[in-house]
């Protein structure tokens, strides 16, 4: 998953080809964590904008090039959970209108996709963020215990009761 | 990546998994990333790029120059508040006092009866207060000069 140091070496020092081949591997993973993060396609592409131009702008202070892939990913939470807070708030503050910013703004007509987000809505935060580093994002155990701060076994545990959480909302809405 | 199997969901929510469409990013995004990034690289050429540069380094999310503020105000804010408490507990030197303004005699052009009468009579004239002549001293009153039965 880490890049090569070459690579991130050559995309410090502002090499356009190094940084370009970052930002292809990167940017959809952005766009796709932000928008199940923030739940809108418009803020998750701005989420992304964001996160990418500050990973190559501050690429010169990056303290150790092997945990560049963590590092990206907890700036890339970092930012949306905060993008996600200033969403909620200005949600409540129009009282009962309606949230349009909170519902998926892409064609979803296939019934397992609606099935999909009404579940994943259901979860906590950190168990949505879990599953989605792991299903969609496709990292490793030691992957997600280094962008989360937290220890493999927690990662582990968290996973199968994630799944199990999971599974008992997706059977609740499905198993009719 | 995905080293370790995900058989614990059933072949239906893998497959919801692996169906759903993720945004991705298009050719206008990625015009927007490149002219944002050159425009950000823009900002720290030269010298005032790299002051800015400096001014931005941040620790943990917060900007350097502002922990120095922080770490720089306490010992300040400390300073100032024993240096009120030491002024406001300070003795009191004794000093020279100034006379009292009921001691001092009152100059009578500016009283305010002589303002007032200059006021409404153009042509007054001050006359100075006659000094008040001495009472006479009568018969009983006590003498320091000895007198002559006195003596007798």
């Amino acid at each position: 998953m880490d890049a090569p140091a070459e690579l991130l070496q050559r995309a410090r020092a502002g090499d356009r080809d190094a940084i370009a081949v970052l930002y292809g591997r990167f940017r959809d993973r952005m766009i796709a964590l932000a928008f199940g993060i923030v739940r809108d396609r418009a803020e998750a592409e701005d989420c992304a904008q964001e996160i990418l131009l500050r990973a190559f702008d501050k690429m010169p202070i990056l303290p150790d090039e092997s945990a560049f892939c963590a590092w990206l990913y907890r700036l890339a939470i970092n930012h949306c959970l905060d993008r996600k807070r200033k969403l909620d708030r200005r949600a409540n503050i129009s009282h009962g209108a309606p949230q349009p910013q909170h519902q998926p703004n892409f064609d979803a007509q296939i019934e397992t996709r609606l099935a999909l987000e009404r579940a994943l809505d259901e979860l906590s935060p950190t168990a949505r963020l879990t599953l989605m580093l792991r299903e969609w994002h496709e990292l490793n155990y030691e992957e997600i215990a280094a962008i989360t701060n937290v220890p493999v076994g927690t990662v582990k545990s968290r996973l199968n009761q994630v799944r199990r959480e999971f599974r008992r909302i997706w059977e609740a809405h499905n198993g009719e | 990546m995905a080293n370790e199997p995900t058989e614990e969901f059933s072949p239906e929510i893998r497959a919801a998994f692996d169906n759903y469409p993720c945004p991705v990013g298009d050719a206008a995004f990625d015009a927007k990333f490149w002219r944002e990034l050159d425009a950000r690289q823009n900002r720290y050429r030269g010298l005032g790029g790299l002051l800015r540069r400096l001014i931005e380094v941040e620790i943990e999310g917060i900007a350097v120059w502002r922990l120095g503020v922080a770490l720089f105000s306490v010992p300040v804010i400390c300073a100032i508040g024993v240096a009120l408490l030491n002024l406001s507990s300070a003795p009191v030197m004794p000093t020279a006092s100034a006379p009292q303004i009921a001691q001092m005699p009152l100059d009578p052009l500016s009283s305010p009866r002589f303002a007032r009468e200059f006021w409404d009579a153009p042509d007054y004239e001050y006359r100075a207060p006659k000094a008040q002549s001495e009472k006479p001293k009568g018969k009983e009153e006590i003498s320091c000069v000895l007198s002559d039965h006195d003596l007798a």
